[in-house]
């Protein structure tokens, strides 16, 4: 006897919808999975067979086909258990109402018939959602991500015996539908472990990250060991404006695929802050391997990416990031399938001056040879510094800024404010753009919303002979003075605003000569 | 574009015979000249006394198979140029030192060796304070009208040619190794540059690898070409001792910075003031006013910027004038909003009012 279920696949993060096919026939008992499968689709006969023996029903005897269609697409991970295990209970005619054609199925089956946790339970429902399904039943591990997604009815099944009492109509079981909860009711619930009023001192440091925050520019911090450069990068998520819900999903997308998302809060409603460790390798940062799963700047994609010590990662993968900075996605081609991830991140980096640390600290010596500090600066190429609009110097703070009481810190929620004010402006300025923040100009762009009065030409004219900036300096300045301008409520670029910017411009004319 | 009788077919065969100086030295004391073959071959019983059989078979051959020619030759190919201790342009304090170099390789303006010159050398690493000292008085000085010497080495001596090109002064840079061979190798387009707007020599054929005992060799002609020597920083034990000994020796002038008493970069420095009196020097006119024909660099004119300054600035511009402070401390005492101030100092930079700093301080 034929039968079929419907069930979803992932590429990527992109979703496809599929249908699982059996065939049995008499013959010597045989089973065979077909369709491309991946290894952990192969093994999963042998849960499939136990899960069914186990939970009390029958395994078919005789010859049965599973076939997974369309056949060439390669389908990986377990999430097929469930609906291998469904197909096989309707070709025996276990199961009669045939409501099921109404339902797809995901979820990976243990050797007792319970059904265990999968990944990217998010966007495989918005591609159900999309290709018309109208109902899905998915572990039930999965079912705090999936009670944002609306028009679609989603059901959390603990084992197999409740999915089949659940077909059963001479049955009153029904397995209770997910309820959905509301993103901004969650969203408010939270509060950000890093604040700013926990940073004392730092002026400098923490008005580049105001700025930076407002305008979604990169920016860089310079500073001797223990200046407290990553604790203020920590901050940073916290002066962000908040994640919408489109934003979030697109987040959560991600991270379910990735399996890193909290089964509890079922979506990310912080922006992400991710730092991987200096020995991170290309892959590892850009996403890939044999399942093109993504790398760690889609994991920032709409959050930070936070790359401490930077001179020490391999040049190989700090070059790797100059497109996915300019374009906001990366293209992941691979021998099996070619796949696209966004990775749209801000991106924060800290260094030392010097292979010391405390090359210009007026405390500590600096015993690096010119060569030294040469080779440990050379590490970063122009390419990549030209795409950090904001660099600022960091120094230790003394002890008495540490314990002072006097001194009141801005609270994270108060720069939030301003920044969110400051985004609202450039949200109108782009409108009918894909561009979302100053950062992100094109050079036309910056012609038309960074033009500047004459006294304004004029202090940038003697800022390039006098400071000796570079020609790629230009543009970025005028970036950071239009954000700088934002934050002050102002149409025009005033003579402070530039000259701000200028103050943090590029490094590039002390440190690398 | 050389001046040729100034025998150095002579003073060539000897240095491309690996004669020892020693040797070298008596046989020009000896002979007014060697490379004509007649004239070599009546002194063989002479020649005798002084080499052994292979030093003669080396400078015999040097001499028939026209070595020097080829070596000349090769010269100009390179556009390097040569001098003698005959030669007009050889200055005659170098002249006079212990064991004056008999050949001189040049790139750049050979009659610079004929101007007054300091040099300024030190160590090698050296600090945020010794790199800005260098700097201005390479500058103050070269605009009193000194030719500033260095033995383009990494830290003090780099920062003191750069300092005189910025001031669009010369500098003269001492190698050790030969001229196509410049070391370190961080310093080859400053080197061409010298090159260009000064003057590059070397003792020594141009393909030689420094070795070490070259680097205390060529200390001597520093302090050989120098009125006097001036040492911004320098550790307890540093090469610059070698050249200060050779000035001493000569008799050459010697000044010193004096610089932070904990900075290991200063410690030499620090002893030298100790020991020599009269050696220490804040400021370029302190060595200017030891050569009378040279006169006092005038320093005024910071203060006549002063004169159109709003509160603020002048206010900042007097606090920076007793120490570099960092932004936040410059924050406290205006007592005035960090953007306000970051747009303010660097409108102030701009103008050349103050300097900003490695590490987010500012100076004057």
């Amino acid at each position: 006897m034929l039968a079929k279920v419907k069930s979803l696949g992932l590429v990527g993060i992109q979703g496809f919808g599929l249908t699982i096919e059996a065939d049995m026939s008499n013959g010597l008992p045989k089973f065979d999975i077909v369709g491309l499968p991946d290894t952990a689709i192969k093994e999963s006969k042998e849960r499939v067979r136990s899960a069914i023996r186990n939970s009390g029903l029958k395994f078919p005897n005789g010859r049965t086909t599973v076939n997974l269609a369309p056949a060439d697409l390669k389908k990986e991970g377990p999430s097929y258990d469930l609906p291998i295990a469904m197909v096989l209970l309707i070709a025996q005619g276990l199961i009669d109402n045939l409501e099921y054609k109404d339902y797809a199925f995901l979820g990976e089956l243990s050797l007792d018939g319970s059904i265990n946790k999968i990944n990217g339970v998010l966007p495989l429902l918005i591609t159900a959602r999309n290709l018309g399904i109208k109902k899905v039943i998915i572990p039930f591990d999965n079912i705090y991500e999936a009670s944002f997604i609306d028009g679609i009815t989603v059901y959390g099944a603990n084992n197999l015996i409740e999915i089949v009492q659940h077909f059963d109509t001479s049955m009153e079981f029904n397995i209770p539908e997910v309820t959905k909860r509301n993103f901004e009711d969650v969203k408010k619930s939270h509060t950000y472990t890093n604040d700013f009023c926990y940073v004392r001192g730092q002026t400098t440091a923490k008005r580049a990250m105001e700025i930076a925050a407002a305008g979604g520019h990169n920016m860089m911090m310079i500073g001797p060991p223990g200046a407290g450069k990553t604790m203020l990068a920590r901050c940073m998520p916290s002066i962000l404006p908040d994640l919408t819900f489109d934003e979030s999903l697109e987040v959560t997308k991600i991270h379910s695929v990735a399996g890193i998302l909290d089964s509890k809060d079922g979506i990310v409603y912080e922006r992400p802050f991710r730092s991987p460790h200096h020995t991170v390798t290309t892959i590892a940062l850009t996403g890939g391997g044999n399942k093109s799963k993504p790398g760690e700047i889609s994991l920032a994609h709409n959050g930070v990416l936070f790359l401490d010590e930077l001179p020490e990662y391999s040049r190989q993968a700090l070059e790797t990031l100059r497109q996915p900075l300019e374009d906001g996605k990366i293209t992941i081609a691979r021998i099996n399938s070619s796949v696209e991830y966004p990775a749209e991140f801000m991106l924060i980096t800290s260094m030392n001056p010097c292979p010391c640390g405390n090359y210009g600290s007026r405390t500590k010596e600096c015993k690096c040879t010119p060569t030294q500090i040469h080779k440990y600066l050379d590490k970063l190429s122009g390419p990549l510094l030209d795409r950090i609009d904001l660099h600022v110097e960091v120094d230790s703070v003394t002890y008495k800024e540490l314990t002072d009481k006097d001194i009141k810190e801005e609270s994270s929620s108060t720069i939030r404010a301003r920044v969110n004010k400051a985004r609202e402006i450039q949200r109108n300025r782009f409108i009918g753009t894909n561009i979302k923040c100053n950062a992100k100009m094109t050079t036309p762009m910056v012609n038309k919303f960074c033009t500047l009065s004459k006294e304004c030409e004029e202090l940038l004219g003697n800022a390039f002979t006098s400071l000796n900036l570079s020609a790629r300096a230009h543009n970025r300045i005028l970036k950071v003075a239009r954000t700088i301008a934002d934050l002050d409520d102002s149409e025009e670029i005033q003579l402070s605003h530039l000259a701000e910017a200028i103050g943090y411009r590029a490094l590039n004319e002390k440190y690398w000569k | 574009m050389q001046e040729s009788n100034d025998n150095r077919e002579y003073y060539l065969t000897l240095i491309l015979s690996g004669l020892s100086l020693g040797k070298q030295k008596h046989l020009v004391s000896m002979f007014k000249s060697l490379a004509d073959a007649n004239y070599f071959e009546r002194y063989t019983s002479d020649l005798a006394s002084i080499l052994t059989g292979d030093e003669y078979q080396t400078i015999r051959e040097i001499i028939t198979t026209g070595a020097v020619d080829r070596h000349l030759k090769g010269l100009d190919k390179n556009g390097i140029g040569l001098i003698t201790i005959e030669n007009i342009h050889y200055p005659d304090y170098l002249k006079n030192i212990h064991d004056p170099p008999f050949v001189l390789y040049y790139r750049g303006d050979i009659t610079l060796l004929k101007t007054d010159c300091i040099a300024i050398v030190g160590t090698r690493v050296c600090t945020r304070y010794g790199i800005e000292q260098t700097g201005r008085f390479a500058k103050e000085l070269c605009k009193a009208g000194f030719t500033i010497v260095s033995g383009l080495a990494e830290g003090i001596d780099t920062y003191a040619h750069k300092g005189a090109l910025e001031a669009g002064g010369k500098t003269i840079a001492v190698l050790a190794g030969g001229l196509n061979t410049i070391y370190p190798a961080i310093n080859v387009n400053l080197a061409h540059e010298i090159s260009e707007k000064g003057l590059l020599i070397s003792e020594n054929v141009p393909q030689f690898l420094p070795k070490g005992y070259a680097f205390v060799q060529r200390n001597r002609i520093i302090a050989g070409i120098s009125l006097g020597v001036f040492v911004p920083e320098m550790g307890a034990k540093s090469g610059a001792m070698h050249t200060l000994n050779f000035a001493n020796e000569e008799g050459r002038m010697i000044f010193v910075l004096p610089g932070n008493v904990t900075s290991s970069s200063s410690v030499g420095t620090n002893n030298l003031i100790k020991n020599l009196q009269g050696a220490c020097v804040t400021e370029s006119n302190d060595i200017i006013k030891n050569y009378p024909e040279h006169s006092i660099v005038d320093n005024q004119k910071i203060a006549r910027k002063h004169q159109q300054l709003d509160l603020y600035e002048k206010l900042i511009c007097d606090i920076l004038k007793v120490e570099e402070l960092h932004f936040d401390e410059i924050l406290q005492k205006t007592k005035m909003e960090p953007k306000k101030l970051v747009s303010l100092l660097t409108t102030m930079e701009i103008r050349g009012l103050i300097k900003k700093l490695a590490g987010n301080y500012y100076s004057t």
